[in-house]
């Protein structure tokens, strides 16, 4: 207090105190981005020298990691973009909250200096801080990494793509908050509206997917099985346009690099992706996005009318903008839960009575004036119009999106959903269930590549046949109806390259079963018999994809038997690996000379069954087995009279004694089969909707009953079943199939095989029922 | 010289001033009166640039204050709703100031603080209400401004303070010529003080003149006649008050006071006193018509 006269300078003079007094949420957020960035990986760095040292697996660091700049995987990394944005947009408030006071409005703005001097005074401070509080962490950040492996031209624009991208982040947060302050009237509205504005592409992409998801055929965040095409959500495929989620694919692919150029290093026991550049363009885009922002913020700043301080609701913009914004996530989020169970007209009525309480409720809160309120439910009717006419085109299939099938001319190959795994996939398991939208079904994997006229047509007539069925309830539990007229829970998915350079993919998880059964015949193209000649010829590569292992347990290791009709024998075979190379050239050349139907609709009993496992524990003497039962992976043919290159090469090699004849049956119990069974049944089960029975040893199965009935608990299955001994028996049994696609009416049946030679469960079709069975098992 | 050009101040459909005009000239001190509500600290506001009229404009030798930095930095508005940083001390409030007022002088400071004996270390919201009337007027003071809105200032001071205030008020004006506008329900104050009055009712200025012009244009007339005289009795004047008192009447009447006892003493009375009016008088004069007849509300 020496001076006597001051030479002021209002821009600094507002410049310097904004940072003096406002530094403590930019030194807290300097202490966040310390913690997530260079004191998590000086930690790893640490730990994984101590490994390198103690010789635990993990290769020196020097040799292995080019740098490790963040753990954007880990729990703690998530923390980043919402602890930026807060704190970034807290520092907002801080700066600008004097705005909104009539006391500090009232010296401000008759103070010697411009509004627009006084905003970007206040504003570039803040900037300054945000950006000075990232640029230290990074900086510590790239120093750690260069004192451990040396200075790379990769790590430095790493680092620099690191900061930037942080940087833009709390830039925006704080700018859209300096610019909300500039047009609301209290701090409460300052506090609230950037966050739910910053959070406006989140919501509205939310809502979006929530009402895709109610779209027959709907591809937006589901998993492709079987294929490279990413499982993309909206909001996941929009990120770049979202201003809190852009940075994060960069900061997850440039989190770290090996020094063989992959992204993500082998300490986490996983595969890397090539490192490529960061990607520059969308930090510059969303830097001008920064800038535009903020001159939007000056232009209402300056246009602000001072009276407004203390008033709720003084900006009608973005209060429409926040109850529209409030109201449509509630109206998506009930679109998309209610109408599965209540159909979607309801459910929209519902979305738009929640939307209507949602608005009266913020709109209430904003203006706490009911005449005012009143007087503004005139708007309610555009709100909820808005909202009807995004629920009516969902609801109307979306301009055709759901009833969008290419013509042959236009698709260049397609990838569809196989019906099961067991002969082209990765083999048949018992235990090969899968969730479906909370029912228990499945399908294969995709097969790739199809692209010949006739298997086009084929593909795209299974797809109008779905689409045709539009989505329906689920009548798999319906015993009034017939099979082929059920609709299940099933996943089939179609991926079409089209000639346009474009795609066009849908996916269905409630299917019609007559489309089911069509789908099977996808196994009589072209593709997938190169696939079923590629699972059993081609050797494996060196990359070890699940498919790899299956195909090398198959062509190098997998236990090879012989069994018999009803599964009673089972007869190991021991082949050289010529053999083994010889049986499955002609395996392949019988199962691709084989129409799908016969696989999956087998009019005949067969030989016998050939099955390779990858396990060799069920070599003789066991007490039970199934095709696939208790192994991981099986892959198990039919062996007919037609399969003429198999036979030939068990003759050929003294084998074909290993065939047995089958085996008389003493007695039968049917029941009518239903889907329901499949939960209670433990002697037969089913993948992909393909029936796989199984035998028991007479011991094990009595004595499995008795252990049960002593349980307290007897054995369910075939609980009331009709019985038949002797010659019907025999028929029945005769009729019957261990492997049947169960897309069929028909019947599950227990056969107690003569001299106490076990028990084996298969499947009747309907078609091959004897008149008595029919007429005494409804 | 403050410049109020036709000004219309509306929020939302409710106006607040509407097509205000007068001016203060430098080395005035301008009183601002007018009831509860009536606009005056809308109308301080308008001119300390707060907020922007949405017709007129107000200058301050000849230029705009609204958006005008240089214009502004010779203008200090103390606020009837006082503003102090959280947890500031004078000198803190000193130092603020003197970051936008380039003629802030803390020698003025310092001198005004020991008058008014602050402790400008001390944290201001320990402060009584009359004593951070006080500091803001000092604080106002010591950035020299050629132009200076006083809202209410006068409220919360003593006897003592007030008067003091005024006197430092009066000496800054004659040594600064500046312009000061005081706006206050104190009309004995805003007489003693100020060399101009302005009065706001129905959203326009009712009476903008010199305290001066006050005393020479308007005034009541004490009468006595030989004879019983009713108010009906003088049909030619457009009678204000009224008030009878056994023989004496006292009127006021709207028009020139020469005029109006020209009229009076054609009337041939015994008794004729032209007596001045005071500003609360002229006050209530002005704002007839908003009497109310208090025996009607509690029947």
């Amino acid at each position: 207090m020496t001076s006597q006269k001051s030479s002021a300078n209002p821009r600094r003079y507002t410049f310097r105190t904004t940072l003096t007094s406002n530094f403590l949420l930019p030194l807290l957020n300097t202490i966040l981005l310390t913690l997530l960035l260079p004191a998590y990986n000086l930690m790893q760095f640490l730990q994984l020298e101590q490994d390198a040292i103690g010789g635990e697996g993990a290769a020196p660091l020097r040799e292995t990691y080019t740098y490790l700049l963040f753990g954007a995987n880990d729990a703690f990394g998530l923390l980043l973009i919402p602890g930026c944005v807060l704190l970034s947009g807290l520092l907002g408030v801080m700066v600008f909250r004097f705005i909104a006071s009539k006391k500090t409005v009232n010296v401000y703005y008759s103070l010697g200096i411009t509004r627009k001097a006084l905003f970007t005074s206040k504003y570039l401070a803040g900037i300054l801080m945000l950006v000075v509080s990232v640029a230290i962490p990074m900086l510590l950040n790239l120093m750690i990494n260069i004192a451990y492996l040396g200075s790379s031209w990769q790590l430095w624009s790493a680092a620099v793509y690191y900061f930037w991208s942080i940087s833009i982040l709390c830039c925006f947060a704080f700018t859209v908050t300096a610019a909300v302050f500039s047009c609301v009237g209290t701090v409460a509205e300052g506090c609230f509206f950037p966050f739910v504005i910053l959070g406006a592409p989140t919501i509205v992409l939310y809502c979006l997917q929530f009402l895709m998801a109610t779209l027959y055929g709907n591809p937006y965040g589901v998993y492709f099985y079987g294929s490279n095409v990413p499982s993309s959500t909206l909001p996941a495929m929009f990120q770049s346009f979202n201003p809190i989620l852009f940075l994060r694919d960069g900061l997850t692919n440039l989190q770290a690099l090996d020094s063989a150029g992959k992204t993500v290093p082998a300490m986490y026991g996983l595969e890397g992706t090539p490192w490529s550049r960061p990607d520059f363009l969308p930090l510059i885009l969303w830097t001008a996005a920064v800038v535009a922002v903020m001159f939007l913020g000056m232009y209402l700043f300056r246009r602000r009318k001072a009276e407004i301080c203390g008033f709720l609701g003084a900006n009608r913009v973005l209060n429409f903008l926040i109850t529209f914004l409030l109201g449509f996530l509630g109206f998506g989020l009930v679109v998309r839960f209610t109408e599965e169970t209540l159909g979607m007209a309801v459910a929209i009525l519902i979305g738009l009575l929640v939307y209507a309480v949602i608005y009266c409720v913020v709109d209430l809160a904003l203006i706490r004036n009911g005449r005012e309120f009143l007087r503004g439910m005139v708007k309610l009717p555009a709100h909820l119009g808005i909202a009807l006419a995004v629920g009516i085109l969902f609801a109307t299939g979306l301009f055709g999106f759901s009833s969008r099938l290419p013509e042959v001319s236009e698709i260049q190959s397609v990838s569809v959903t196989v019906p099961t795994d067991c002969f082209i996939g990765t083999g048949c398991s018992s235990t090969g269930y899968g969730w479906v939208d909370y029912d228990w079904a499945s399908t294969g994997d995709l097969l790739n590549g199809i692209t010949g006229e006739e298997d086009l047509r084929l593909v795209r007539a299974v797809h109008e046949q779905i689409i045709k069925s539009g989505d329906q309830p689920l009548t798999s539990d319906d015993p009034n109806v017939a099979r082929e007229e059920q609709f299940v829970a099933g996943r089939v998915q179609f991926v079409y390259e089209l000639k346009n350079g474009k795609k066009l993919l849908r996916s269905y998880s409630h299917i019609p079963v007559s489309a089911l059964n069509a789908l099977t015949r996808v196994e009589d193209t072209a593709a997938a018999k190169e696939a079923v000649k590629k699972l059993l010829t081609e050797p494996a590569k060196e990359e070890r994809s699940s498919q790899d292992y299956y195909r090398s347990s198959i062509q190098e290791s997998g236990a090879i038997a012989l069994l018999s009709p009803y599964m009673e024998q089972e007869t190991p075979l021991e082949l050289s690996q010529t053999q083994r190379k010889a049986l499955l050239q002609a395996i392949a050349g019988d199962v691709t000379g084989q129409k799908a139907e016969q696989r999956y609709f087998p009019t005949q009993q067969p030989l016998g069954y050939l099955r390779i496992t990858d396990d060799d524990m069920l070599h003789g003497g066991a007490e039970a087995r199934s095709p696939f039962a208790s192994v991981s992976y099986g892959y198990m043919v039919s062996l007919t009279p037609q399969m003429s290159r198999t036979l030939q090469f068990l003759r050929l090699n003294g084998l074909e004694d290993a065939l047995i004849p089958a085996a008389g049956v003493e007695s039968v119990e049917v029941i009518r089969a239903h889907e329901d069974e499949f939960y209670q049944a433990y002697q037969y089960n089913y993948q992909s909707f393909y029936f796989l029975g199984a035998w028991q040893s007479q011991a094990q199965f009595e004595e499995m009953q008795e252990e049960m009935a002593q349980g307290g608990a007897p054995d369910p299955t075939f609980s009331g079943a009709a019985r038949w001994t002797g010659a019907q028996a025999q028929e029945i049994a005769s009729r019957s199939h261990i492997a049947y696609y169960y897309g069929v009416d028909g019947y599950f049946l227990r056969a107690k095989l003569a001299d106490g030679k076990g028990y084996t469960c298969m499947f009747l079709p309907e078609s091959a029922a004897p008149q008595y069975v029919k007429d005494a098992v409804k | 010289m403050i410049d109020v050009v036709n000004v219309t101040k509306r929020f939302g459909k409710f106006t607040a001033l509407s097509g205000l005009t007068f001016s203060v000239s430098r080395s005035s001190i301008y009183g601002l009166v007018g009831y509860n509500g009536a606009g005056k600290t809308t109308l301080l506001k308008t001119i300390a640039g707060v907020y922007k009229p949405e017709e007129g404009e107000v200058r301050i030798d000849g230029e705009p204050i609204f958006e005008n930095a240089k214009m502004k930095q010779r203008l200090f508005y103390v606020p009837d709703d006082l503003y102090f940083q959280p947890y500031a001390s004078m000198e803190k409030m000193a130092r603020f100031y003197q970051g936008y007022y380039p003629k802030f002088s803390l020698k003025t400071f310092q001198s005004l603080a020991k008058v008014f004996k602050l402790d400008v270390t001390k944290r201001i919201n320990g402060f009584s209400k009359g004593m951070q009337r006080q500091a803001e007027m000092v604080l106002g003071m010591s950035a020299h401004p050629d132009v200076l809105l006083l809202d209410e200032s006068f409220d919360g001071l003593d006897p003592a303070k007030r008067s003091l205030t005024k006197q430092l008020l009066a000496e800054y004006m004659a040594e600064k010529e500046v312009s000061i506008i005081v706006s206050s329900h104190n009309l004995h104050e805003v007489e003693d003080l100020c060399d101009h009055v302005g009065l706001i009712n129905g959203q326009k200025l009712a009476m903008d003149c010199s305290i001066a012009q006050i005393s020479q244009s308007r005034c009541k007339f004490r009468l006595a006649f030989g004879r019983e005289m009713t108010q009906q009795d003088f049909p030619c004047l457009a009678i204000k008050r009224f008030q009878k008192d056994g023989s004496m009447i006292l009127l006021t009447a709207a028009g020139e006071k020469e005029q109006v006892e020209a009229q009076l003493r054609g009337m041939n009375p015994l008794v004729l006193e032209a007596m001045p009016l005071s500003l609360e008088e002229i006050f209530l004069d002005e704002m007839e018509g908003t009497d109310y007849d208090f025996s009607e509300i509690f029947r």
